[in-house]
């Protein structure tokens, strides 16, 4: 699929923010909820039926140990300090014996899914949650890691998930971006890139270390000109582009930035609200908890309310999750605000009614070996690892898959990040063997030449 | 009168202190670095090592750690040691070595050699030779141990302990008025290890209770075993084992 605007697309792109959303509206009424009115999206495959509408993608930068988490191994008390030759693989540091977690589980929700003391809200939420406990792939390296789970590739060109969503589907509400991102600092890179998809599908970048929306959107109101007068700046720009456009022909990245500058301007009438999580009950924001990563989520909640296709809220303070030493006292440390905010997304979009429509989706770009490093941590692990998934038509209170006895490896119903992009990608209602963007002389997929849907976690 | 409160104060925290140290000194024990390999094994060793890994690791073994070297091997010997192989056992180094070393060579001595190079290693570790030669069977018994040297029973230590089992509010599973845990063998059919008849005043949080019927022991006095587990300071037991000795448990 190639992607050309034309100059009528762009006119009622640009010029009708309110009237796309009517039409929107329209569609609905003709089509019914299931059907997504045309013009909106880019995705021209097979109308799957459609489970989720939106994403909140919880990204755990570093690797989060599923050891400590979600994978019990009660093995590794048994062969403490050994080295089997089981789990002799190469990892990228140097690692010694088996090192057993010391955190207690316990059996939660209806199926018992076992979960760690560390996780206590997570775990009272557990009844709405997919654990995936065979997830793999095939890169033990941060950067190229976070790249296959954000846009699944290990190339650092490639659009993240974000963007193939929001390109494929479009937007809910055009005074808002598609696609946000937000974290301490702004995520950015694999988290937010279009790759060679048009600009506008990239990631836009919000810093929450400060919930003040004045610090999260900086200048975002023009304290000069009033709307009026930035309309008419706005259309002159976008007569000059457009008399560029036929001297020289059509430009997507020209195009890419107007759309940007418009959605900017239209962000001014909704965003600074938007973006205001004080305007919550105070009973909501205790409930997330008074952190960077709690303001990530419950403004995630908000922003898909609004309309926002995708959110990607990463765990502030970049490769925090990589705790090669230390990992216990780390993960006491750390734990508990994540799995607040974590719980309490999964809960406030429950009791909304909005968690059907929404993937809540929990991860890292690997997990950790069940061999130590430094004697007290854990190495890179993308043999096998956890991942969760909440809402959107998952069946949620089960664990699926399986590592072996020791957690080294995926072994049982292996999960490979193409195989969840797909999965995911399917309850948005798109076949992810159709999603594709020309470029280059070849179509390309989020899921590349790989990727099966696994029927077996969906209700 | 304000400077009795203050010695009340006092002697209450040296109380209080005296009784946790006397809660805590049971898992103090030394469990020091042990004999592994004989003095002849490590001279063995020291040639072998010199022949193929000096190029790499120095002869120093301090590696990469040497400012003037310009060496790539990791520090074998040192804090970088203890970081990257306390808490496992021989075996680990040993298995290290044979997949890997040396490098662009590996696997290409034998497993004697490599055993000899790891009893130099330790030797250079200040470990103590004793009287048996290092075996590959004794290097996957054998500890190194962790930062400052693993002091009490050490980490994953086969224990068995006697006491209340109580279900805490959140659902955790704890042996309460618990005497001392005591090293257990963990074969079927071993001797389980005797205990006094009265009541204890440790109190332990059991891991993986739930996967051995503990609702039905509820309130039971108790025989647990399985691995003693360290988090900072606490003591907790990875259940294995779990009987009831009397269906009640005093007050």
């Amino acid at each position: 699929m190639s992607y050309k605007l034309s100059r009528r697309q762009m006119i009622e792109a640009v010029g009708g923010g309110l009237g796309v959303v009517g039409m929107a509206g329209m569609w609905s009424d003709v089509f019914g909820a299931e059907a997504r009115p045309p013009g909106l999206g880019h995705y021209a495959g097979p109308a799957l039926p459609v489970k989720a509408k939106h994403v909140i993608m919880l990204y755990l930068n570093g690797g989060p140990s599923q050891i400590d988490m979600f994978d019990p191994k009660p093995a590794l008390f048994k062969y403490a300090g050994q080295r089997p030759s089981s789990v002799d693989l190469r990892t990228e540091r140097t690692t010694g014996g088996l090192l057993p977690s010391p955190f207690e589980f316990k059996r939660y929700g209806r199926n018992g899914v076992e979960v760690s003391e560390l996780l206590p809200q997570l775990a009272s939420v557990i009844d709405e949650v997919t654990v995936i406990r065979s997830m793999y792939t095939f890169n033990p390296t941060h950067t190229p890691g976070r790249a296959l789970f954000h846009t699944g590739s290990v190339l650092a060109t490639r659009p993240s998930m974000g963007s193939w969503v929001s390109y494929g589907l479009g937007t809910e509400n055009q005074n808002l971006p598609a696609f946000v991102a937000l974290g301490a600092p702004p995520p950015s890179g694999q988290q937010t890139r279009s790759g060679f998809l048009p600009s506008e599908y990239q990631g836009v970048g919000f810093g929450v270390a400060d919930p003040d929306p004045e610090k999260i959107i900086p200048n975002l109101r023009n304290k000069i000109l009033d709307p009026a007068s930035q309309r008419a700046d706005l259309d002159a720009l976008l007569a000059m582009n457009q008399s560029h456009e036929k001297a020289f022909g059509q430009d997507q990245y020209l195009d890419g930035r107007i759309k940007s500058m418009e959605t900017a301007y239209r962000m001014q009438f909704e965003a600074m609200d938007l973006f205001d999580i004080r305007k919550e009950p105070q009973k909501i924001r205790d409930e997330y908890g008074p952190t960077a990563f709690g303001t990530g989520c419950l403004l995630a909640r908000r922003l898909v309310e609004a309309g926002v296709r995708y959110v990607n809220v990463e765990y502030p303070g970049g490769q925090t999750w990589d705790d090669h030493s230390n990992i216990n006292d780390n993960l006491r440390k750390r734990c508990p605000d994540m799995d607040q905010a974590a719980g309490a997304l999964i809960r406030d979009l429950k009791r909304r009614g909005k968690l059907d429509e929404t993937l809540v989706v929990w991860g890292g770009e690997f997990g950790r070996t069940p061999v130590s490093e430094s004697g007290n941590g854990r190495d890179h692990n993308p043999y096998g690892f956890t991942m969760f998934v909440a809402g959107g038509g998952f069946k949620g209170g089960i664990a699926y898959g399986a590592t072996e006895e020791l957690g080294f490896r995926a072994e049982q119903n292996r999960v490979s990040m193409h195989d969840l992009h797909a999965t995911l990608l399917h309850q948005l209602g798109m076949d992810h063997t159709k999603l594709t963007y020309r470029y280059a002389g070849r179509d390309f997929r989020l899921t590349d030449v790989a990727g099966e849907i696994v029927k077996d976690i969906l209700a | 009168m304000r400077n009795i409160s203050v010695w009340c104060v006092a002697l209450l925290c040296a109380s209080v202190a005296a009784v946790a140290a006397q809660q805590a000194e049971p898992a103090r024990r030394s469990a020091a670095k042990v004999p592994a390999f004989t003095a002849a094994q490590a001279d063995r060793g020291k040639q072998a090592y010199a022949d193929n890994c000096t190029g790499c690791h120095l002869a120093g073994l301090d590696g990469s750690a040497n400012p003037t070297a310009n060496a790539k091997g990791t520090p074998l010997t040192g804090p970088r040691f203890v970081q990257d192989y306390g808490e496992s056992k021989i075996s680990a180094l040993f298995n290290k070595m044979q997949r890997d070393m040396p490098n662009g060579k590996a696997g290409s001595l034998t497993e004697q050699q490599y055993l000899d190079i790891v009893s130099y290693v330790l030797q250079q570790n200040k470990y103590p030779a004793g009287p048996n030669e290092l075996t590959v069977d004794a290097a996957t018994d054998i500890w190194i141990p962790g930062a400052g040297g693993a002091e009490g029973l050490a980490n994953y230590t086969y224990v068995s302990g006697i006491g209340c089992l109580q279900q805490d509010p959140t659902r955790s599973w704890m042996l309460i008025k618990a005497q001392e845990l005591k090293k257990a063998d963990a074969t079927a059919g071993a001797t389980p290890v005797a205990f006094s008849d009265g009541p204890g005043e440790y109190t332990f949080r059991l891991l993986n209770a739930y996967n051995y019927s503990a609702d039905p022991q509820n309130g039971h006095k108790v025989r647990v075993s399985g691995y003693l587990v360290r988090l900072g300071a606490e003591i907790r037991v990875f259940v294995q084992q779990l009987q009831t000795v009397n269906a009640s448990c005093g007050n």
